[in-house]
């Protein structure tokens, strides 16, 4: 059960054992370690497997193999992280269900990480976009749904744990679903190797994802609903917004729901470069999720809030707290300086 | 938790089921609901890989008897006995002992208030932190009335 009820926390051992298992095709065990990294209980920063292989070389050295789940050197090899995000509704599922089933026909091993909001007022959430596709029939494809649990959850680090352990686990193509609204899920686009953004045909959804930037982030576009008659004068719009940026993303145009323009989606997914003008924008997105995250993590955070809201500290104290120095400022305050945040400003004004 | 619920068979529409999902998230409850005529197979796997705490079993149109014992079955041979299922839909009175002897904890019918569910789900924590029986693969005794 879920460490929030109490129950005794699992030992290390168990998380090797696990692996073992996973790596050996175990399903239910893939389940529990998934579960595990998402809690927290195994370390999911880092190199996951690295802890979990000094684990197993003190268990039973001779069942496991050697794993490098180095990400960097990722992208030459087959082990590619596909994000594909777009507003709620331009048919992402589906588009996903059809590129699934045609790599799993080619003999990939594949995961699909669909991820959902979870509400911010129960904690709970309804993760619905496997219902939608019909590959999860299928033995071979192996999908896992993944609620955000708010803004603390730490959803990077978890996505990143799950990804480094599926891939350790021999999946070779592993998809991340996400709605691309919100800092969050676009913090999530930029943990991919490349980023294929989903639009529908309808000029609002395209509105949406300029105002959040997400087509200066992602490396090809695709234009979903073909079959629907605006869905050919959308595409042409969005090549026509973007063909004054510097060295713009592919606009693709298909309709999942009768696969017309998968062909080429296909061949181009096999071959598609990381837009070095995209590489930027996402690392600096990367890094202030993972500083977020980092500052949101810190056990003195939740205390440094309320001293802030009741203005008992500065901005500066509370930074200084975590460790944040100015570089115009002394390291630490003398004690003496109390005055409220209010005169501070005054100050500066003048 | 993280609660599946299901539809093996063959029922056409899922009012029922989407309104207990949406009661579930509203107690927040992760709720990963497979959508409508799924296989007992596809249903065990979809538990294994989301790692499930809980599965919901609904069905309309008597597929109860015969599927929902299977989907037990399959998963007590998958060695995922510590999953906690219930049932809901069309499942009348005569039918409902045989399904406590396959371990499914309770069995609601159509106009269970939402409410009793959740106390239900809380009621199978306790006992699981408690180390009682409460899993598919454990003794059967217990369940909800």
């Amino acid at each position: 059960m879920r460490n929030g009820t109490g129950c005794e926390q699992v030992m290390p051992d168990d998380a090797a054992e696990l692996f073992v298992a996973a790596k050996n095709g175990d399903r239910r065990a893939l389940g529990r370690l998934l579960t595990l990294i998402e809690e927290g209980t195994v370390e999911a920063i880092g190199s996951i497997t690295g802890e979990l292989q000094n684990t197993l070389e003190g268990a039973d050295s001779e069942k496991t193999t050697v794993v490098e789940s180095n990400r960097g050197e990722s992208d030459s090899a087959e082990m590619l992280v596909y994000g594909i995000t777009g507003a709620p509704g331009v048919g992402k599922s589906c588009l996903v269900d059809r590129i699934a089933s045609a790599w799993s026909e080619a003999g990939h091993s594949l995961s699909v990480l669909c991820v959902d909001p979870s509400s911010s007022i129960s904690g709970g959430a309804i993760l619905a976009d496997r219902m939608r596709m019909s590959i999860g029939a299928s033995e071979s494809v192996h999908i896992r749904s993944i609620a955000t649990r708010g803004a603390s959850g730490g959803l990077s680090g978890r996505i990143q744990g799950l990804v480094e352990v599926l891939q350790a686990c021999g999946r070779d193509r592993i998809i991340i679903e996400t709605a691309g609204v919100g800092q969050t899920e676009l913090g999530i686009a930029t943990l991919a190797d490349r980023i294929i953004l989903v639009e529908g045909p309808d000029r609002g959804d395209m509105i949406q994802a300029e105002k959040a930037g997400i087509n200066e982030l992602c490396d090809l576009i695709v234009v979903n609903k073909s079959d629907l008659p605006s869905a050919e004068k959308a595409a042409h719009d969005l090549r026509a917004a973007i063909e004054l940026g510097p060295n713009p993303a592919d606009v693709l145009l298909v309709s999942s729901k009768s696969g017309d323009g998968f062909t080429e989606l296909l061949l181009k997914l096999e071959d598609l470069p990381l837009r070095s003008e995209a590489a930027e924008a996402r690392a600096r997105l990367r890094f202030l999720a993972a500083v977020q995250s980092r500052v949101m993590r810190d056990e003195r955070f939740d205390q440094l809030v309320i001293k802030l809201a009741a203005n008992e500290i500065s901005i500066h104290e509370a930074l200084e707290s975590i460790g944040y120095t100015s570089k115009n400022q002394p390291a630490t305050k003398p004690p003496e300086s109390k005055e409220p945040e209010s005169q501070r400003l005054a100050e500066r004004k003048d | 938790m993280r609660v599946v619920i299901a539809k093996p068979g063959l029922d056409g529409h899922d009012r029922g089921a989407k309104v207990i999902a949406r009661a579930l998230r509203d107690a927040g409850h992760e709720v990963i609901y497979t959508g409508l005529r799924r296989t007992p197979e596809e249903i065990v796997r979809i538990v294994a890989d989301e790692d499930a705490d809980v599965l919901g079993l609904s069905s309309l149109s008597g597929a109860h008897n015969h599927l929902f014992p299977k989907i037990c079955k399959l998963l007590r041979e998958a060695g995922l006995n510590d999953v906690i299922i219930f049932a809901g839909g069309i499942i009348p009175s005569d039918d409902r002992e045989a399904l406590h002897g396959e371990a499914i904890r309770a069995i609601f019918g159509p106009g269970t208030s939402t409410s009793e569910i959740i106390s239900f789900l809380d009621a199978a924590t306790a006992r699981k932190v408690a180390d009682q029986s409460i899993g598919v693969g454990e003794n059967a005794e217990w369940y909800w009335v």
